[in-house]
């Protein structure tokens, strides 16, 4: 299922790992954030101008999510440049972009429940102290859970008015209405969610077990190379600021 | 309260997966009777989510509401990603795990939930919603802005929203008590 921030395409980018592309974007990220000069974020800018053309991202993608964040990048800009200085506003607003492209990116090359499964195996190793195979089947329930119940409110929605039941009008009108569908709402998508349990477990699953995966991820070699570049930038980027 | 102890583990996994969803669901359920005042149905959730699951599954699921949201699963009001981490309002979102383990901790301690307990839990929750909310504005502003903007004038701007809030606690004191015995029947 497509949630509208993924862009299905084959680039290299989409056939990395997503645990490659999730440490991509925590290092882009910091990288980003420490950086206090104006140079090196235009820089910053540069090198997500390429991450996206080599994701064959289209640019009107940058766009929409640059422009959902319209008032906060003007709000910083202006404010920076009527009390601060020019080279200021130009910094922080560099900053701001850089992360929206970066994370833009990332969802645009990367599906939610790839993530979901790159996040669980990175944090595999801590399923001592956290209980990362239940957050990660609970991340991907309710992912399912959302059309049922999208569908089941429309349901009830057309019961109720069938039983004179308004949405429109005075707000009070509007709050009873609504009020008429939550009730019905929580009841039925409580009984569905002890049915699925069950179907879970009619099938063999057992919490806590070690669980397959329909589709395995596969670290390749262009992988390991990536990280690897990724790194090296990070630490030449890092030892040039702290000699500069 | 007791309702949740008696669900095996695979059970407790999908009831917080659902009231993640249901907050999520909340987000769209919107009807805006004080035009500037947003009524969103997500704090109804979140409440629900503490007064059902308890405190610790509650937080656990209002924590994964967020999670889904910062993997680009648009499950908040204008969206999702990572970049929300950078809305003011994301703190308020953050709020939600708070009340919802705080409303699950308090509302454990009542034996029967009445309209007038529902209504205090329902402001305490609010109140946490605010606790994370507002710290986080003021953060994003050192982060934005060089001089930023002091606290106690982004509490003053918050006014209007906190009255808004007391009549939502009217409402969710109304349905609360409703669902939570219907629910325990199931």
């Amino acid at each position: 299922m497509n949630y509208g921030t993924f862009y299905p395409t084959n680039s290299f980018w989409h056939r990395r790992d997503p645990r490659l592309k999730l440490l991509v974007m925590v290092t882009s990220a910091t990288l980003t954030v420490t950086e206090n000069r104006l140079s090196g974020q235009l820089f910053f800018l540069l090198v997500h101008a390429f991450l996206f053309y080599s994701a064959r991202l289209p640019s009107s993608r940058a766009w929409k999510t640059i422009s959902s964040f319209r008032w906060l990048l003007l709000l910083t800009f202006l404010a920076n440049l009527i009390f601060v200085s020019v080279n200021d506003s130009f910094l922080y607003l560099s900053r701001l972009l850089n992360l929206l492209l970066a994370s833009s990116w990332l969802l645009g090359t990367s599906e939610p429940l790839t993530i979901i499964r790159g996040l669980e195996l990175i944090f595999k190793p801590f399923s001592r102290w956290l209980p990362v195979a239940d957050v990660a089947m609970i991340l991907g329930l309710s992912l399912s859970f959302f059309p049922l119940l999208q569908q089941e409110a429309t349901e009830i929605t057309i019961a109720q008015r069938a039983r004179g039941v308004t949405f429109e009008g005075k707000w009070w009108k509007k709050i009873t209405g609504l009020l008429a569908m939550v009730v019905p709402l929580f009841i039925t998508s409580f009984r569905r969610s002890m049915e699925v349990a069950q179907a879970m477990e009619a099938r063999g699953y057992i919490p806590g077990r070690q669980r397959g995966s329909l589709y395995e991820l596969k670290w390749v070699s262009q992988d390991t190379w990536s990280l690897l570049l990724t790194l090296i930038f990070a630490v030449l980027w890092s030892a040039q600021r702290m000699l500069s | 309260m007791s309702w949740i102890v008696k669900r095996n583990r695979t059970e407790r996994m999908v009831l917080i997966a659902l009231f993640s969803t249901l907050t999520w669901i909340g987000a769209y359920l919107r009807i805006d009777f004080l035009p500037p005042v947003p009524f969103t149905l997500q704090t109804l959730m979140v409440i629900m989510a503490g007064l059902i699951l308890g405190a610790r599954y509650a937080a656990l699921s209002q924590g994964i509401y967020v999670l889904l949201g910062l993997i680009g699963v648009p499950v908040f009001t204008q969206g999702g990603g990572p970049g929300y981490l950078l809305r003011p309002g994301f703190g308020f979102i953050l709020g939600f795990v708070l009340a919802a383990a705080l409303v699950g901790w308090l509302g454990s301690k009542f034996v029967k939930l009445s309209f007038f307990n529902s209504f205090l839990l329902s402001l305490v929750g609010m109140v946490a919603i605010y606790l994370m909310g507002i710290p986080y504005i003021y953060l994003i502003n050192i982060l934005v802005l060089k001089n930023p903007v002091p606290l106690l004038k982004i509490l003053l701007g918050m006014i209007p929203f906190m009255v808004g809030d007391v009549i939502k606690s009217l409402i969710v004191a109304g349905v609360a008590p409703v669902i939570v015995e219907r629910v325990s029947k199931i």
